[in-house]
């Protein structure tokens, strides 16, 4: 029988236990301890990252996709028409495309027999074909006419408002922007508004204002449904989505000058306007002209009285522009979610298309982000899984935001929103972000350094690795290096990495703890009687 | 490895120029940890050597009269022991040897004794020393050894703790101190308290336990601190023998604590007896495997906190225990 030196198992567990217990230990109390977030400084936070995460979540489903407005109507009637022009009438009303082609060829200066057969075409849905007969119109003999002077006959003016409208949705649908004749027609029937109002033709008001709404009949018809504001939103849609938009310095100064500078909270988007201008300008100019032009068209109506335009379309976009002005002064973003809201809502249901809808829906999904309510937002019918995956995900990151008792349990890593999915993690991260920022944004400046490392300490602990935002970087900028350290610590990797260290420290201390207690064991025991007892008897 | 017989001593030329402090020296530069075994004559030296080899022969130990089996002629034998990786060797040296070396007052620094015992410390593992109980408590027997058993042991340590550079702790040889003024003695032991500790595990063997059976505990007045107890018999197998030497030789236990950083004390080199009738009930020395295991153990991983920290805790923490000899225990039965 082999006898061996007393090592007592409890011996040996001792540089086990010692360090284990010592890492858990140190894991723990560093990860306690924490000082209360203040429901208040959660409730106050602007969770720019969360909100940031949230709108990409829309940006994926429903992306931006201004609405432009085509209104189709064909000329009524002539004064003493021609002979031809009443075969004209005559072939629309018996939709013969092929007399007014012929006509159209016969008379090329006339503007009547391509807007009769376009419109033919675009009712029934050949539109490509509709922009080929405008087209070749607009490089026919009387054109050039038509279009630069400004002084013509109502009728012929009305009728070239219809022509440039429609050459110019065509060509924006058609996505063929045909530099000289796409912004002629996007902007030429805008000053024969003024032209028509000038010389107070029927139906038309003197010195009608650009902020007004005003009908626009064509030639011989009392009513219609086309109005200034179509041809205003169109090209706010052109200036949006057209790459490349440039205009001259000299135009710029005359579009961005301002006689007026009024409060931003009044006025949000002369401040937007102007920090558009030093951020924008080069990188996307037509974004600079839109909110200038939505700007004046907005302040003009608040300035008589007027409220918001009272078109569908023209709120949804003006609004869609509202929501990407926004961030440019992240100071008003209350105020200009104020004013989308109004938008939205006279927006109402629109024309209910499709892609209204959708822009419609993006924007109440992003209203939701920036003034969250309790409930999910109402989605159009045939709304895609995606969207009301997203509409869902929203409404639960949302009422999460709302709560600071949920909001807590979140930071402290207790994984409660399971509807968010695999959008959980960069969710989180951003959230913890927002708070670590309020956290350190509240610290006052003139606090104690005990005060601003506690407040780092507790900021880090949010963080749980996460990396800093500026608040948290400029509050541990003004620290000493030690002290930064030290606030460090109760981060998830530090407090990992101290554990680990001192599991080792410990182990070393257990392993020499083991050697020292065994050699007092030796001390006190008897080899000989311990060897003596290992002889077995006879 | 047999053991090497050293031969005769040629003319000696400089520190090793002994054989015997030449021949560890060999070994000193071969990398060999040096265990020195030092005892007076008859306390069984050599035998445990055979026992560390393995060479343990229960009959000669059951012959009396043959015990002690005296060292080779040349009075001087090292024992080679490869033990894993480590290369160890005991200088085992004759008993008679060692009472020359210590009876010997007047002893310069080129006496093949003292230069064997410069090299030795030179490259020191471990030191073993044998103690024969029997021979404190008879003052009478074989010309009475008890003070020259004390004596030595706590010269060889407080020399050795000196690094063999102090001579002081071999040449004072009993001389009568010195009225008023400061002794020799004196001032080497002043001069060796300064110094560490002897950092080498050193283990004290209470030699031939079998004999001490049956053993009557000696009267109050060979030893004096003991309470008296009247037919207390001596079982080795349940004594402590901490508390043994404690009681029987606090001298020894003394220049332990004083001089030396880290050691054992035990039984050793002996057979097992029955507690009643004294016959052998095994048929293997013990103490022995288990002590050379620690030497070697404490040689190579050597405790941070001395021996003498651990003993002044418990004397603090259980006082009674050091007050007198507490009554054996036989084998088996836990404290």
């Amino acid at each position: 029988m082999s006898v061996r030196l007393p090592r007592p198992a409890w011996l040996a567990w001792l540089r086990y236990l010692l360090p284990a217990a010592a890492a858990v230990l140190v894991f723990f109390l560093l990860g306690g301890g924490e000082a209360e977030l203040s429901p208040a400084l959660l409730a106050e936070s602007p969770f720019a990252a969360t909100r940031e995460v949230e709108r990409g979540w829309v940006d994926q489903v429903l992306p931006a996709d201004y609405v432009t407005t085509l209104v189709i109507e064909p000329p009524c009637g002539l004064e003493d028409p021609p002979s031809w022009a009443r075969s004209a009438f005559a072939a629309f009303a018996g939709k013969d495309e092929q007399t007014l082609s012929r006509l159209a060829g016969d008379n090329p200066g006339s503007w009547l027999p391509p807007l009769l057969w376009s419109q033919l075409l675009l009712e029934s849905g050949a539109r490509p074909r509709a922009l080929e007969v405008l087209r070749r119109f607009a490089s026919g003999p009387s054109y050039k006419r038509l279009a630069e002077q400004a002084s013509l006959p109502p009728d012929d003016l009305r009728a070239m408002i219809h022509f440039w409208h429609r050459v110019a949705v065509l060509q924006h649908e058609n996505n063929s922007h045909d530099a000289k004749i796409f912004w002629q027609s996007l902007k030429n029937p805008i000053g024969r508004v003024k032209v028509l109002a000038g010389a107070g033709a029927n139906g038309l008001p003197r010195d009608a204002p650009t902020w007004d709404q005003h009908r626009l009949p064509a030639p011989g018809c009392a009513n219609t449904r086309l109005s200034s504001f179509d041809l205003y939103n169109n090209l706010l849609v052109a200036y949006l989505e057209v790459p490349g938009f440039q205009e001259t310095d000299r135009r710029r100064q005359v579009e961005f000058a301002r006689a007026y500078s009024d409060p931003p909270a009044k006025n949000p988007w002369q401040a937007a306007l102007e920090k558009a201008r030093r951020q924008e300008l080069s990188r996307r100019e037509g974004f600079v002209w839109a909110i200038s032009n939505a700007e004046r068209l907005l302040r003009d109506r608040k300035a008589n009285r007027l409220g918001l335009p009272d078109h569908a379309a023209l709120s949804l976009n003006l609004a869609l522009l509202a929501s990407e002005a926004a961030p440019l002064v992240p100071a008003l973003r209350e105020a200009f979610w104020r004013e989308i809201g109004e938008l939205i809502d006279g927006a109402g249901a629109g024309d209910a298309s499709p892609e209204f809808m959708a822009s419609l829906t993006r924007l109440r999904l992003l209203r939701q982000i920036e003034q969250p309510f309790a409930g999910q937002v109402p989605l159009p019918p045939g709304a895609g899984d995606e969207v009301t995956a997203t509409a869902g995900r929203l409404a639960a990151a949302t009422a999460a935001r709302r709560d600071p008792a949920v909001l807590e349990r979140l930071l402290e890593g207790d994984r409660q929103l399971p509807a968010l999915g695999a959008a959980e993690g960069d969710w989180l991260e951003a959230l913890s972000q927002d708070v670590a920022a309020a956290l350190a944004a509240a610290v006052p400046a003139e606090a104690s350094p005990a005060e601003r490392q506690a407040a780092l300490r507790q900021a880090r602990g949010i963080l749980r690795g996460a990396s800093p935002p500026p608040e948290v970087r400029e509050l541990a900028g003004g620290l000493p290096l030690s002290t930064r350290f030290a606030a460090g610590w109760r981060s998830l990797p530090a407090r990992i990495l101290l554990a680990l260290v001192v599991a080792a420290v410990f182990f070393v201390i257990g392993y020499l703890a083991e050697r020292e207690l065994r050699f007092r064991l030796y001390l006190w025991t008897s080899f000989y009687r311990r060897e003596a007892e290992g002889i077995p008897r006879p | 490895m047999p053991p090497r017989v050293i031969p005769a001593p040629a003319k000696p030329t400089g520190l090793a120029a002994s054989p015997e402090a030449a021949q560890v020296a060999d070994y000193l530069a071969d990398g060999f940890q040096i265990f020195l075994v030092a005892g007076i004559e008859g306390t069984g030296k050599t035998h445990l050597m055979e026992t560390f080899r393995g060479q343990d022969q229960l009959d000669r130990v059951q012959d009396v009269d043959g015990f002690l089996m005296p060292t080779r002629p040349t009075g001087f034998e090292l024992h080679p022991f490869p033990h894993g990786k480590r290369k160890a060797i005991f200088v085992d040296t004759s008993g008679e040897r060692y009472r020359k070396l210590y009876a010997v007052a007047e002893q310069a620094e080129d006496k093949p004794e003292i230069q064997l015992l410069q090299v030795v410390s030179q490259g020191l593992g471990g030191l073993i020393l044998l103690l024969k109980l029997q021979d404190l408590w008879d003052p009478a027997s074989e010309g009475g050894k008890q003070p020259r058993v004390l004596t030595n042991i706590v010269r060889l340590l407080r020399w050795l703790r000196g690094g063999g550079r102090l001579g002081g702790g071999l040449a004072e040889g009993g001389r009568p101190e010195g009225g008023g003024q400061r002794s020799l003695p004196q001032r080497v032991d002043a001069e060796v308290e300064r110094m560490p500790l002897l950092k080498v595990p050193v283990l004290l063997l209470i030699s031939q336990a079998d004999r001490l059976h049956g053993h009557l505990l000696p009267s109050p007045k060979n030893a004096p601190w003991v309470e008296p107890s009247p037919g207390r018999k001596v079982y080795p197998a349940g004594e402590d023998p901490l508390l043994l030497l404690h009681h029987y030789a606090p001298e020894v236990l003394a220049a332990l604590e004083k001089h030396v950083h880290h050691f054992h004390v035990d039984f050793s080199h002996s057979v097992v007896t029955d507690p009643e009738s004294g016959k052998v009930v095994a048929d293997r020395s013990c103490g022995v495997a288990l002590a050379r295991e620690w030497l070697l153990e404490a040689s190579e991983r050597p405790p941070f906190l001395p021996s003498r920290f651990w003993l002044k805790l418990d004397r603090r923490l259980r006082a009674a225990r050091w007050a007198g000899l507490p009554p054996s225990r036989p084998l088996g039965e836990t404290e």
